[in-house]
């Protein structure tokens, strides 16, 4: 494919999936819309909520277009991979910034990636670099698409003509855990993702012990301590290899970080975990401050907030109403339908409520038009105060202007 | 006592110490699966992440390489006895 082929599809695709996912925005259909939206306003929130659904749509392009890139052998082979951190001493950092990583081969490592730009292109390097390397996935993705992951491998195998060997773990196989101690004991790498999405039985469910609290722009997060525990008990550096695009028709770029060692004795476990994990967020936070429509674990990091820290009440509504009229609480609320059910989406707590089709309509009527006067809504007064009381709609009185 | 039985001791004590295990070692049934999806009778070792400490510690108090023990030695104390019994004394 030559350069205007490869800039035409991408185009169509990014035309298709912004015309897909507006024809949902307006049949309602916006569960996931909601909880990229909530997690915008905690993790971001000088990110104006006006701006939230065509950040929604930028980001859900990228998601599609990662893949796409991902896929076409030919941009495996362009993909620029450079040398992440500061630059060494006598060097300028523009200097700095476009250094080759030279991969090590024949050592134990543990490549740590991210979802962000084309997160597959750790996969594509390690098949270019001819580097044998395990690859962790979570219980889901190992079940549902590890099949079609060992597809993928192959064809970029085939078409880059490496014979490259891979195999897949799952990570939340105990055994497996065995396995890939095995595997690093062979001098072979492994590559695990930082920010995957959990497995069936959602976060919620899963032991405490198994996580640790990180910080991502200043606001606490649940980090897996499986990557920085391996690599203290193994004795196996950590490599972080983060991607993004500059430029949507460009080749992705890879950037490859120095090694986060967990060989200083007087360090304890816990200290090297967080240590670890901290570098790795702080990799992240990075790229995410500039690049923060490629990350798609906006769709679910929602999962990994601290529940003590999901508030019970929504928030207040901003006073920006009219006096005497109402306003649907868009910080605080969201809605959206699913098949023929309606929900009220609770911003704050991410929790959802289904509701009455006929109360959607006027929320949402509520919401679209920003004010509404009492005699408008179209609510009985049992149900107006009701909605009022719990903050999903809000008045303001001439006294409060 | 045998030197089964001193592996099997051994064991039961790392077993006892990675996972602050709040009993004795004779206590503990060298046939408890170590791994179960059974609310019911849940298996020895409840977080996952602890099969590679305790893998770890196993290798350096028997003096032995971790990769050496297969996967299928942790199923039960009893199976890892065999195992690396059998690996010591070959």
């Amino acid at each position: 494919m030559d350069r205007t082929a490869l800039i035409d599809e991408i185009r169509q695709i990014g035309d298709y999936v912004s015309r897909r996912e507006m024809g949902k925005m307006e049949k309602g259909i916006t569960k996931d819309f909601n909880f990229v939206s909530a997690s915008l306003s905690h993790f971001l929130p000088g990110l104006d909520q006006d701006e939230h659904p065509s950040f929604y749509l930028e980001m859900m392009r990228h998601r599609s277009l990662a893949v796409l890139h991902s896929d076409l052998p030919q941009l495996v082979h362009k993909m620029s991979v450079r040398k992440g951190g500061g630059p060494e001493k006598g060097q300028s950092p523009e200097d700095s910034r476009k250094a080759p990583f030279v991969p090590v081969v024949g050592a134990p490592m543990i490549y740590c990636g991210y979802h962000l730009g084309s997160y597959r292109a750790i996969i594509g390097y390690m098949v270019r670099e001819n580097l044998n390397f395990g690859l962790l996935l979570d219980k889901r993705t190992f079940l549902e698409q590890g099949d079609a992951v060992r597809q993928s491998i192959q064809e970029l195998r085939e078409s880059t003509g490496k014979e490259v060997q891979f195999t897949l773990f799952n990570a939340e196989d105990p055994l497996s855990l065995v396995a890939i101690s095995k595997w690093m004991r062979d001098s072979n790498p492994i590559v695990a993702y930082i920010d995957g999405n959990t497995g069936y039985g959602g976060l919620y469910n899963e032991k405490e012990s198994l996580f640790m609290e990180m910080e991502l722009f200043g606001h606490p997060i649940k980090c897996r301590k499986g990557i920085a525990l391996l690599s203290y008990l193994m004795q196996v550096p950590i490599v972080p290899a983060i991607s993004y695009f500059e430029n949507q028709e460009d080749a992705p770029i890879l950037e490859i970080h120095a090694p986060i060692c967990p060989w200083n004795s007087r360090e304890t476990k816990e200290q090297y975990m967080q240590r670890a994990n901290q570098a790795l967020f702080q990799i992240l936070e990075e790229k995410l401050a500039r690049y923060p429509s490629q990350w798609e674990a906006w769709l679910y990091v929602h999962k990994f907030i601290p529940a003590r820290l999901l508030k019970e009440e929504a928030l207040q509504a901003a006073n920006d109403a009219d006096a005497g009229m109402l306003c649907f609480n868009k910080k605080g609320f969201g809605l959206f339908k699913m098949g023929e059910k309606a929900y009220l989406f609770n911003r704050t707590n991410y929790s959802s409520f289904e509701i009455p089709p006929a109360l959607f309509d006027i929320l949402e009527e509520l919401r679209g038009r920003h004010s509404f006067g009492y005699a408008e809504a179209g609510l009985s007064t049992g149900n107006l105060s009701t909605l009022i009381r719990k903050n999903i709609l809000s008045h303001i009185t001439p006294s409060a202007k | 006592m045998s030197s089964y039985e001193i592996v099997e001791t051994k064991i039961k004590e790392i077993l006892i110490e990675v996972l602050k295990l709040k009993q004795a070692p004779e206590s503990i049934s060298s046939q408890t699966p170590f791994f179960s999806n059974s609310p019911v009778k849940p298996g020895l070792i409840e977080d996952s992440l602890a099969i590679l400490e305790i893998s770890s510690r196993l290798a350096e108090e028997f003096d032995l390489i971790p990769s050496e023990i297969e996967e299928t030695a942790y199923q039960n104390i009893g199976t890892l006895t065999e195992a690396i019994s059998s690996l010591k004394a070959a």
